[in-house]
């Protein structure tokens, strides 16, 4: 039945089916058609899969993020990664970088990044004589970035359903963030040496420049600081965390930047309505989904198979990074958090791995799944807002795709990299 | 008919932007009270009933808006006539089977009247109501949408919707 119920969602969702439907679709289907399970059940999923205190962490970053744009924090970040590191070969490349580095602790979302990104430095950066394939690929890979550093959307759907504390995975996304950012910087570093791409400025605009700039930036600065040190002591949830960090961006706003008006209030609310509406739909419908999956104890039958297959630790990860990066590939990112993690977090229990440390290896290698080709939605959305053939884009992402796939190795085989700050502050 | 309907999405943005802004409210106020060392228990409870609304209401105005995320690429690939065929198939099947989702939210919603929510004295079939009002909304865009498709000879795949990931 599990086969049959996963051959109609795939056919349905390639064959054009907005994901959401083609999920609810095949799953009702199950409903209707068992003799067993009243169909009233499938509804009562949908409707209690949003009554959960943790979930509510992700319509209240979104909020918080689409309130940051609103109130200025965004542009302030903006003209300090220029400051920063426009002097640096690769110019503006390096400045998207910094700007998603900088961008990850007050969003949750690479999509949301690159999206911004693209607007606002994309076209700058082709100006500046930057390929198209290469501009689209900085800004696209770079805004994973986003998703690691804390807030996670990802993150926090990830503990939603494998039961695993969103807290010690935020605080265990700060050093393989850091790291990812490092990695691309010398990445493009090296691929601007090469093509003789220019800096944004000839020279370092000098400390009391990048010092004015910190003062600018100081509230956007501060805010993953107040989130680290809330969820360390805590006195917050994450999901209270994301009600301050709404609460957050309306006084910075209005107080400090004066820019957040009552009309931009209500385009952000506007704005995080429709990504709440998205995101919540799959979510809602793909409970059903879950329901069936655990009626027929497919988590069981599959930790059984892969925990009998290979004894070893690193030979498991292995295997599953593989498997993530190819099923993103094909597959959206939050198909695959929803329908893998109940599935393979009992898998990596039972075989002695930390459900953190897998989660931020898994949630790496499914976000990136959203910037490898043919199918990614942040490689979709930079290339569409840029005009850009994906083969152009495929071509140029190869060199960065690549430096964060060994860093997502380095984080499996190594877990002291995602596991040395939760272990020390918690 | 297209003055109705556009009074039910103006209705359905306000609703909405409400729902959102008092469940972040809700959020703050419990965490500051518990904080404090005197919970407001219900606070939480509004807080989620408010979320499923705001989450069904923007599920349609994202589908009113075509912000659902589609996979496209390989469907883009086939002729123009066997595109408008899928898509008229598929905004059919969606609302038979947004109606069934109708059908079925009345009868569970019947069911949970009596339920309390949370630790309120509120009945919890203000919950799943959602999903039915919701879905009703749903359907009622999605067969607007339907019979635009019906009357677009050209009509092919666009790009898909964007992620929230």
């Amino acid at each position: 039945m599990t086969i049959a119920l996963t051959a109609l969602f795939l056919a349905l969702m390639f064959l054009g089916m907005p994901v959401a439907f083609s999920v609810g679709v095949s799953s009702l289907i199950f409903f209707v058609t068992s003799d067993t399970i009243p169909a009233q059940i499938g509804v009562q999923r949908i409707a209690s899969a949003t009554q959960s205190f943790p979930l509510l962490a992700v319509p209240l970053f979104v909020l918080a993020g689409n309130l940051m744009n609103a109130s200025g924090i965004t542009d302030r970040i903006i003209s300090l990664a220029k400051v920063m590191t426009g002097w640096i070969t690769g110019g503006l490349a390096q400045v998207a970088i910094v700007v998603s580095a900088l961008m990850g602790g007050v969003s949750g979302s690479a999509v949301a990044d690159a999206a911004m990104e693209a607007r606002i430095l994309g076209p700058a950066m082709l100006k500046q004589g930057f390929s198209r394939g290469f501009t689209c690929a900085v800004i696209a890979v770079g805004s994973l970035i986003t998703a690691t550093i804390p807030p996670s959307i990802g993150l926090i759907l990830y503990g939603f359903l494998g039961n695993v504390s969103i807290g010690k995975l935020f605080i265990g996304g700060v050093i393989p963030g850091l790291l990812m950012t490092v990695l691309l910087m010398g990445t493009t570093y090296l691929i601007a040496t090469k093509r003789g791409y220019k800096p944004d400025n000839p020279t370092f605009p000098g400390v009391m420049q990048l010092l004015r700039e910190l003062n600018h930036s100081k509230w956007a600065l501060l805010f993953p600081v107040f989130l680290v040190i809330g969820i360390r002591f805590g006195i917050f949830t994450p999901s209270e965390v994301g009600a301050f960090a709404v609460f957050y961006a309306i006084v910075v706003g209005v107080f400090a930047y004066r820019q957040l008006t009552w009309g931009k209030f209500n385009e952000a609310l506007r704005h995080s309505i429709h990504d709440i509406g998205m995101i919540m739909l799959i979510i809602m419908l793909s409970s059903m989904i879950g329901y069936v999956i655990s009626l027929e104890q497919v988590p069981a039958h599959a930790a059984e198979w892969i925990v009998g297959v290979t004894q070893s630790q690193n030979l498991l990860l292995t295997m599953l990074v593989i498997f993530i990066l190819l099923l993103g590939m094909f597959l959206e990112s939050t198909v695959i958090v929803l329908l893998l993690t109940p599935i393979l977090v009992p898998i990596v229990i039972k075989a002695g791995i930390d459900p953190v440390h897998f989660g931020l290896v898994m949630m790496t290698a499914t976000t990136l799944g959203g910037m490898t080709p043919p199918v990614g939605v942040a490689m979709f959305t930079v290339c569409g807002l840029l005009k850009t053939p994906l083969d152009e884009y495929t071509k140029e992402a190869i060199p960065l795709l690549a430096a964060v796939i060994a860093l997502i190795f380095l984080m499996a085989f190594v877990p002291e990299i995602v596991l040395f700050l939760p272990n020390l502050l918690m | 008919m297209t003055g109705f309907y556009s009074a039910i999405a103006r209705a359905e943005d306000v609703v909405a932007r409400v729902c959102l802004a008092g469940c972040a409210a809700l959020v703050f106020v419990a965490a500051v009270s518990r904080a404090m060392g005197a919970p407001v228990l219900w606070a939480i409870d509004i807080a989620m009933l408010l979320f499923i609304w705001c989450a069904f209401l923007g599920a349609d105005a994202a589908l009113r808006a075509r912000q659902h995320i589609i996979i496209d690429i390989i469907v883009r690939l086939f002729p123009q006539r066997v595109q408008r065929a899928l898509l008229i198939t598929h905004w059919t099947l969606i609302v038979v089977f947004l109606l069934t989702l109708v059908g079925l939210g009345i009868q569970l919603t019947m069911l949970n009247v009596q339920r309390p929510m949370g630790d309120t004295d509120i009945s919890y079939a203000y919950v799943t109501a959602a999903v039915p009002f919701g879905a009703l909304l749903m359907a009622l865009t999605a067969a607007r949408q339907l019979m635009q498709f019906w009357r677009d000879p050209k009509l092919h795949f666009g790009t898909g919707g964007e992620s929230p990931l």
